[in-house]
């Protein structure tokens, strides 16, 4: 697909889908590449892709619906606008690196559940809790990633797997519980990128992503 | 269709499966490599484990590798509500959890953009590229330049322990590969160690003072001076002991009189039910006079004692009479200085001659200008009253802090396992170049004026040009006085390298960030009382660090290797071999003793404490007891033997700023100057609840916050004529400065007085901007950034005027902590 294939804010009108919609692998693609965008800052090769494309990974298949559409165009602005991709790399990596790497103080969103829970501090009850839910699948984080497993990328990525996989066992943990856990606190998290992020790139895509657990989660009620 | 180009962010991993740690993590895709932090795994079983703090000894309960709560250790008498912060700082959100860089400087290079220092655009650099980066900033500069433009005056508390003190790793380091222009003495009490060596010969505000019970057994009457032992106890260098209470209670239960003169009613004063005298701010040394005065006109001073122990009172005489200046220094002079009643004055002097006295002062009234007069008046009216070195009677400069009254155990000593060393002298440092080490409250003006003149304890020195800076385990955007003068001069530095475990302000005007651990992430060892030597503790690694933090000696043996010192650096040693040696230096000179020591392992792995005996000779201690038995013998080491009331070497210096004896100086801000333009002292003491800065980023600030601003006491009366109510958010200002703080309206301190406690984190409006607001409070916004005198060249935080208004309008929120609870 390229950027000429992307629908148009004029279709996508028309095209409201349901959580259910979404196939489980599509979904847990769509974790897999937020997981990607909130886990570290974005390279040069990675923002010259985006450009290239025009257009996100698997996370476009939500353009179609325009709960999603109007952020997803505004994210990917973001990445289109500047003149080149140096230009573009700067400012996402300077978006990412004030919202999420403590350096803004409050006016940042910390990418950890402890974050939003409790007091605010770090290293708290979610720490553990998620440690228990990676070693239940024989997971834990990969090397070089030095986060608590709190992070929003590695609860990202093991909901991508648990969606993928589905239940392994009558032990395993379930990707739904893990899926409404993630939206008691992603939409704080959302609204601190909300009023924080000047590179317009990552307030978007939390509000894509609280949605879309927010939608998962109306989805299960049903 | 053209197909897409395959996305790299969808392929990046942050799991892998328990089994393939290693092979699954080399195709992470991730940014940042492999950690040696992180694989360094030190975390311990689950269980408590005795650790130790600035505030406090304490059990640490570690749950699943996790520091999940803490209670104090339960020897500890009373421990102080500040331990919650050793638990808290370590999982802070305002934790530096990788190494940064500024992007302008990464882009560009060393000294661009400094406007953009503050603004807080940094870049994640990996350990690797950080600390090459630094080693070729230390590289560049002794090479184009040399040691004269590197700054490592670094100073401040930093982290307990007597292995971890990366002041001491810098400066080592440094030392290897050249030098570096260092600092002297501190922003404490700078003014005292200028002048005390002249009058008594020593700092004398240091080390055991004549005990508590000496004082109990024998004290008439207690005069505190601007002094708080209840609130400065709480912390140490060491590990607090906290027995600073159990004196106050058994003061209380003695009924033990006491006057405190101060311009707040301390809790010291309520405990004791004691005589409030409210000074007015700046007027100790007036006071002192008038006190002295009257004992000479009253014929109540000791003229045995002036003349077989001190030298030149006969001049300083004729200074009380005003027989040159016509201006005798009389109660009612004083009275109209100090705004206490002349009678008061007379009263008091009287009464210390009455009985046996002991006057104690604190370090406000030398951290103001000509700050070396009241130290030196004060000593100068104990050693008219003539009870220097009997049991009870004198003076103490020091029982405010590390519990100096307290007996002292038969404990070995605990000696630091690093030194700083001998400069290698790879390059010859001329001396047109400037001075090797510059008193630290003057680092601003040697930035703001290189290649200038200063004066320093009667010598002339050059200020260096400094191209690089070092900080690493202090904060000088808190403590240095006039910080817009600060954030000017800071513009002025190609490279700013800070070394810490919080984004403190000074973090967010670095160019290179690098992360540290915390006492809890790495090993160390401390004791328990800098005077009582109660305990040694072993301080073991309860957890892994934090993100990528490091251990401090890690880095600098890293930074060592890439500046090819590192064999000598480390001298092969871990950071643990260095525990077990401060330790075994310790148990062989117990061994010498007999004092009973387990051997190194027992310690480490299975006691955790080494607690010792405190023998029944201790209890009392009477100091300059020896010199007062024997002036000749146990003469004082000074130029006399003597105390010194008039000192000709000061006299030789001829500075018109510190004269040489005690005199009033009439400082250049005051609550007496005619100019009432901003009305209101400003008394920046030590916090209640922080050691200077450190914990201002952690739960502990919820215990004394305004409006989620730092608290400013004002007086009833300034608040009613300012339409001022407890809980306003206020905006205090001057014309250096402003900051908003959260009123506390109270009789606790005197009119004209606002306090606005020190170590307040700096919360600029607009970083890295004169003039900004600081959003939460910090009073060096407001405070002069002038020398006490040319002797010591010490802080004049106390010397402050400002005014206080009501802010009106939505207050802009405070930034400087992170309190994500509020998205």
């Amino acid at each position: 697909m390229s950027r000429a294939t992307l629908p148009s804010a004029h279709n996508t009108e028309t095209l409201t889908m349901s959580y259910r919609s979404f196939p489980a692998p599509v979904l847990a693609d769509v974790y897999g590449e937020l997981a990607g965008y909130f886990g570290a800052a974005l390279d040069y090769d990675d923002v010259h892709t985006l450009r290239l494309n025009g257009a996100f990974g698997p996370l476009q298949a939500l353009a179609a619906d325009p709960r999603y559409a109007p952020d997803l165009r505004c994210a990917l602005d973001a990445v289109l606008a500047p003149v080149s991709d140096d230009e573009a790399t700067v400012l996402l990596n300077r978006g990412y690196c004030q919202l999420f790497l403590g350096i803004g103080g409050a006016a940042g969103a910390p990418p950890f559940e402890s974050a939003y829970r409790g007091a605010g501090r770090l290293f708290q009850e979610p720490v553990g809790a998620m440690a228990a839910l990676l070693a239940a699948c024989g997971l834990q984080t990969a090397d070089g990633f030095v986060e608590p497993p709190d992070h929003i990328a590695v609860e990202l990525s093991l909901l991508a797997r648990l969606t993928r996989d589905g239940a392994a066992g009558a032990d395993a943990p379930d990707a739904a519980a893990l899926r409404e856990r993630m939206a008691e606190w992603v939409p704080a998290f959302a609204r601190g990128c909300a009023r924080y992020d000047r590179s317009l790139f990552y307030a978007p895509l939390a509000a894509v992503l609280a949605t879309l657990l927010d939608d998962g989660a109306r989805a299960l009620a049903a | 269709m053209m197909e897409l180009e395959k996305m790299r962010v969808s392929r990046r991993r942050f799991l892998q499966t328990a089994s393939a740690a290693a092979a699954l993590g080399a195709m992470s895709g991730l940014p940042f490599g492999w950690s040696a932090a992180r694989a360094a795994t030190g975390a311990l079983p689950d269980g408590e484990y005795l650790q130790a703090s600035h505030w406090g000894a304490f059990w640490a309960k570690i749950e699943n590798g996790r520091f999940v709560s803490l209670r104090p250790w339960e020897k500890d008498p009373h421990p102080s509500p500040q331990l919650l912060g050793a638990w808290d700082q370590v999982y802070s959100p305002t934790r530096i959890r990788y190494p940064m860089v500024r992007r302008a400087w990464l882009e560009k290079g060393p000294g661009a953009s400094p406007e953009t220092r503050g603004a807080g655009d940094f870049v994640r650099v990996t350990w690797e590229q950080a600390l090459d980066l630094v080693a070729g900033e230390i590289k560049r500069v002794q090479t184009d330049f040399g040691p004269w433009s590197i700054y490592t005056g670094t100073y401040g508390w930093g982290p307990i322990g007597r292995v971890g003190n990366p002041q001491t790793m810098l400066k080592r380091l440094m030392n290897l590969t050249g030098g570096s222009v260092v600092s002297s003495s501190n922003y404490s009490k700078a003014g005292i160690e200028a002048i005390m060596p002249y009058v008594v010969g020593s700092f004398d505000a240091e080390g055991p003072q004549t005990s508590h019970q000496t004082i109990l057994d024998n004290t008439d009457l207690i005069v505190f001076w601007a002094c708080d032992p209840l609130k400065n106890n709480q912390i140490s260098a060491a590990i607090p002991d906290h027995g600073e209470y159990g004196w106050f209670e058994a003061m209380k239960k003695a009924g033990k009189a006491a006057v405190f003169i101060d311009p707040v009613r301390t809790e010291g004063c309520k405990i004791l039910d004691a005589e409030w005298l409210p000074v007015r701010p700046h007027s100790d040394v007036a006071l002192a006079l008038g006190m002295a005065h009257t004992l000479l006109v009253e014929n109540l001073h000791d003229e045995e004692f002036l003349a077989n122990y001190t030298t030149g009172f006969e001049i300083f005489a004729q200074y009380l009479l005003g027989e040159k200046d016509g201006t005798p220094k009389t109660a009612e002079w004083a009275s109209a200085l100090c705004e206490l009643p002349a009678e008061t004055i007379r009263d008091l002097a009287r009464r210390l001659t009455k009985g046996r006295s002991m006057l104690v002062s604190g370090w406000t009234p030398q951290r103001q200008q000509y700050g070396e007069q009241f130290p030196w008046a004060f000593v100068t009216l104990a050693a008219m009253v003539g009870q220097v070195g009997l049991p009870g009677g004198g003076f103490c400069q020091r029982y405010h802090l590390d519990n100096a009254g307290t007996p002292t155990a038969n404990a070995p000593g605990l000696a630091g396992s690093l030194q700083i060393g001998k400069r290698k002298e790879i390059k010859e440092w001329p001396k047109e170049k400037g001075t090797t080490t510059i008193p630290c409250a003057r680092v601003v003006d040697m930035l703001l004026h290189p290649g200038t003149t200063y004066e320093h304890n009667g010598s002339t020195h050059v200020y260096p040009d400094i191209k690089l800076c070092y900080w690493a385990g202090g904060n000088p955007f808190h403590h240095h006085q006039d910080r817009n003068r600060m954030v000017e001069a800071w513009a002025k530095i190609e490279t700013f390298v800070v070394q810490d475990l919080q984004w403190t302000a000074t973090a967010r005007h670095a160019d290179i960030v690098l992360p540290a651990t915390s006492s809890v992430e790495r090993n160390d060892i401390e004791r328990v009382g800098v005077v009582s030597r109660k305990a040694i503790v072993a301080m073991k690694q309860l957890i892994d660090p934090v993100f990528e933090a490091r251990n401090d000696y890690d880095i600098f043996v890293e930074l060592a290797r890439r500046l090819g010192v590192e064999p000598e650096f480390s001298e092969g040693k871990s950071e643990l071999d260095r525990v077990r040696e401060v330790y075994e230096d310790a148990l062989r000179q117990a061994t010498a003793k007999k004092i009973p020591m387990p051997d190194f392992d027992t310690f480490w792995n299975k006691t955790g404490v080494v607690e010792f005996e405190i023998p029944e000779s201790a209890v009392r201690r009477t100091k300059y007891a020896d010199f007062r038995e024997d002036p000749v013998v146990d003469a004082l080491p000074t130029a006399s033997g003597r105390i010194e009331i008039y000192c000709k070497a000061i006299e030789k210096m001829g500075y018109d700023d510190c004269p040489p004896h005690p005199t009033w100086l009439e400082p250049v801000e005051w609550l007496g100057q005619r100019d009432r333009t901003f009305p209101l002292h400003v008394n920046s003491s030590h916090p209640q609840y922080r050691l200077h800065s450190q914990l201002n980023g952690t739960k502990v600030r919820e215990l004394y916050a305004v409006n989620d601003r730092e608290p400013c006491r004002i007086n009833t009366a300034d608040a009613a004529a300012r339409g001022i109510t407890t809980g306003d958010i206020v905006r205090v200002f001057n014309g250096r400065g402003q900051c908003l703080a959260g009123a506390v309206v109270t009789d606790d301190i005197r009119p004209g007085v606002i306090e606005l406690q020190e170590g307040a984190w700096y919360d600029p409006a607009e970083g890295g901007k004169p003039g900004t607001l600081c959003k939460y409070g910090d009073p060096n916004v407001l405070t002069p950034d002038i020398p006490t005198s040319k002797l010591g060249q010490a802080t004049s935080a106390h010397t402050c005027m400002a005014e206080v208004e009501l802010y009106k309008g939505t207050a802009p929120a405070v930034t400087v902590f992170d309190t994500p609870a509020r998205a």
